[in-house]
């Protein structure tokens, strides 16, 4: 495929100083590219250099000739952009601001051809526009003016269409309609679109490559699997978060924590004993109080080894629906060896996992902390044994809530 | 829809007809319209002079009258399609042809022609006029300067330093006026702006700038419809902004100047009047200009009219603009405002 944008060498600078630093990137024809990164990273920036609307060093190339090279309505033909929407100071009727999306193809002595106003209502069916084609533009609400200008763009036949945070004013539902829409044109018709988006899992969600870009330069330009993982990602933004698989859309998700803060490490082993993702609330929030964590015994499969792996905490793994091995178990011993307490969550005990319960009774010499459950039987009463029996024991800490774990734990270490 | 077209253009030019007569017939000498109409088709040459008619009256309308409410016509249709320009230029409901400064820098020209000059002629021109077209072009080019970065010209800082110039230019005014007290009469009535004495050469003048100004506007309407939203969006939609602005700064600076150094600073129609018309026609500048342009026209004209016959001594004719013009749009702005903004 050939490449329909191709930038060497870029570079911006303003007042002394640089927006951008020599960027060198291609994009290929029928691409959908998300440009992301932190605020004032230059994204708005570079699409604007390779829209020809600032003065840049370097050199860009669309369709192999130098952007320098086109004039304002040859380029036009080839590239459009979809701004945020905004507000005019003067009221056009929607279609005559679609309508300007023909300029480009128009001669300056001729009249409207025929094909203008095909084109023009083409344009407004695609967005859902037509049927207020006839209102005024500054009377629609802010969804419907990003579907006009969005039309106004599609009207000028593109081939790379350049869209610049066009979601960021819109409710989930237009979000989601727009970007739809644009992935359409872009399957359907081939039209490339580069989009500028701050919503990392639209990206992800839509996108073939994204762009990454700090401080004026390009981190990473590549498929969103290889950019949507933590430790790209924390270059970028200061925050803790986990990634995760979205499995019914097949992407991977960003869960953003919290903003990343320089707590100490407060150095006590903590060997949590959940499943079935009884663990994933209390995993996250002992990792963000700088606790060192362990887990065990989980099955393949359990979104608590989800957590775990996008944590890095160790952890003791079982196939899935089969009995722990001696070798698993053995692990999971030592974890407890080398734990400084241990953390039991809710969860229900049946053939397959009750032998972390019986490890935990084995444990006489450290804290247990157990979170009540009432119903968390399901092995006739074997497993509500051996936990009344655990009752009686000094090491043996019960709580009722999720929120008491937390206070329980600092008790147990203070002690 | 065509024909409702059709029958509007006619029915503007019979009003326009109706009323340039009229307009010729009010006056200090009331003239009757068949008398007019004599005087007129005779001086084209198909029928002889009605004997009736004393040369006296002969004179007043072909020679005072006629010519003067030609040129306000053409004054009141450069300064509405300047104002339309500079209204979408600038982006700005409150830009008129006034706003960088053109009408101080023609002030203050006009001041230098009168105090030095004493409005004698130079070159056959009165120094007056041409001394106020000099400021006005020498004022738009500075401000122009001014703003300029690079390559570009922002619309605010063009704003901000016409506005600073205005200022300056003002002060200086007024310093002038002080010093040269004895003209003191004749700058304020410049500045309040009067068609009086104009005659055929002023005609001949503003004719062809208005053709020449018009038609170049008409030429980049669509591109003046574009620029309107905004100047990123209209280099993404092929127009080269720049370009454009340039050409049209340039043209409707030297309209501008032309009709200010003729007939002094006559305020409100270009203010005002692009919204009147706005109103009815849309933003769309291939409507709007011409629209703009007549209605300006037949506005001033009639202005004029009243300006040199409501009392004995003449009016200046700003005045009656802004007198008869603001409550007018007042009660148009009140009516329509919803659907407008």
């Amino acid at each position: 495929m050939e490449n329909i944008i191709e930038a060497r060498d870029l570079s911006f600078e303003i007042n002394g100083k640089q927006i951008l630093d020599s960027i060198y990137m291609f994009i290929k024809k029928g691409e959908f590219i998300s440009i992301i990164g932190p605020n004032g990273a230059g994204k708005t920036t570079l699409v604007k250099c390779l829209n020809k609307n600032l003065d840049y060093k370097g050199k860009v190339f669309v369709k192999g000739k130098d952007l320098h090279s086109y004039s304002f309505k040859e380029k036009a033909q080839i590239v459009a952009a979809v701004p945020q929407e905004y507000n005019l100071p003067f009221n056009f009727k929607v279609v005559d601001i679609v309508g300007m999306g023909r300029n480009p193809y128009r001669k300056r002595f001729a009249g409207s051809d025929k094909s203008e106003s095909t084109i023009v209502n083409m344009a407004l069916r695609q967005t859902n526009t037509f049927e207020f084609k006839d209102r005024y533009y500054n009377s629609l609400s802010g969804g419907e003016k990003q579907r006009v200008v969005t039309a106004r763009a599609l009207a000028q036949e593109p081939e790379v269409l350049f869209l610049d945070e066009i979601t960021s004013n819109l409710d989930i539902h237009n979000q989601l309609e727009v970007l739809e829409l644009i992935r359409r044109v872009n399957r359907e018709e081939g039209m490339t679109v580069v989009s500028i988006i701050h919503d990392l899992n639209l990206a992800s969600r839509f996108s073939d490559r994204i762009l990454l870009l700090i401080d004026g330069k390009i981190e990473i330009f590549d498929k969103p699997s290889a950019v949507i993982n933590e430790s790209v990602l924390s270059k970028a933004y200061k925050m803790e978060m986990i990634i995760r698989e979205n499995r019914i859309l097949d992407f991977s998700e960003v869960v953003p924590l919290r903003v990343k803060t320089e707590n100490e490490k407060k150095n006590i082993n903590i060997h949590v004993v959940s499943g079935g993702g009884t663990g994933e609330y209390i995993l996250e929030k002992l990792y963000s109080m700088k606790y060192d964590l362990t887990c065990g015994v989980l099955s393949m499969g359990d979104s608590d080894v989800d957590i775990c792996n996008s944590l890095k905490i160790d952890y003791v793994c079982e196939k899935p629906f089969s009995q722990f091995s001696e070798e698993s178990i053995k692990r999971n011993k030592d974890f407890i060896e080398n734990a400084d307490m241990v953390l039991l969550t809710d969860v229900p005990f049946g053939r397959i996992n009750i032998s972390n319960l019986e490890m935990l009774s084995e444990i006489e010499n450290k804290p247990v902390i157990i979170l009540a459950n009432k119903y968390r039987d399901h092995i006739d009463g074997y497993a509500q044994n051996i936990i009344e029996n655990m009752k009686m024991r000094k090491n043996v800490h019960f709580v009722e809530k999720y929120t008491e774990i937390y206070e329980t734990i600092k008790d147990v270490t203070t002690f | 829809m065509k024909a409702n077209k059709k029958t509007l253009i006619v029915v503007s030019i019979l009003l326009f007809a109706f009323l340039a007569v009229l307009n010729l017939s009010i006056g200090a000498v009331k003239v009757g319209f068949g008398d007019i109409f004599n005087i007129i088709i005779s001086k084209i040459g198909i029928i002889e002079k009605d004997d009736n008619i004393s040369d006296s009256i002969d004179y007043i309308i072909s020679n005072v009258r006629l010519p003067r409410i030609i040129v306000s016509y053409f004054v009141g249709g450069l300064l509405s399609i300047c104002g339309v320009a500079y209204q979408g230029l600038l982006k700005n409901p409150m830009a008129d042809p006034y706003i960088l400064g053109i009408s101080s820098g023609a002030a203050f020209g006009a001041t230098i022609g009168i105090v030095a000059f004493g409005g004698t002629k130079l070159f056959g021109i009165s120094t007056i006029t041409l001394f106020a077209f000099i400021g006005a072009i020498a004022v738009v080019f500075f401000v122009y300067n001014i703003a300029r970065i690079g390559n570009r010209v922002p619309v605010t800082t063009m704003l901000l330093s016409g506005i600073a110039m205005s200022q300056f230019l003002a002060a200086l005014m007024s310093v002038m006026m002080m010093l040269f007290d004895e003209s003191l009469h004749k700058i304020i009535f410049w500045t309040m702006g009067s068609l009086s004495g104009k005659g055929w050469d002023q005609v001949a003048t503003i004719i062809p700038y208005s053709i020449v100004g018009f038609l170049i506007l008409m030429v980049l309407s669509k591109e003046m419809d574009i620029m309107l939203l905004g100047e990123e969006n209209a280099n993404n939609l092929g127009v080269d902004s720049e370009k454009i602005k340039k050409i049209i700064l340039v043209i409707t600076s030297i309209i501008t100047g032309v009709a200010v150094s003729m007939s002094g600073i006559i305020g409100f129609v270009g203010l005002i009047v692009p919204h009147m018309v706005r109103m009815f026609t849309g933003p769309s500048h291939r409507i709007l200009l011409p629209v703009a342009f007549n209605f300006g026209g037949v506005m001033l004209m009639c202005c004029d009219t009243v300006a040199r016959s409501l009392i004995s001594q003449e009016i200046p004719v700003g005045i009656i603009t802004a007198v008869l013009g603001g409550p007018f749009f007042i009660y148009l702005l009140n009516k329509r405002k919803k659907e407008m903004f």
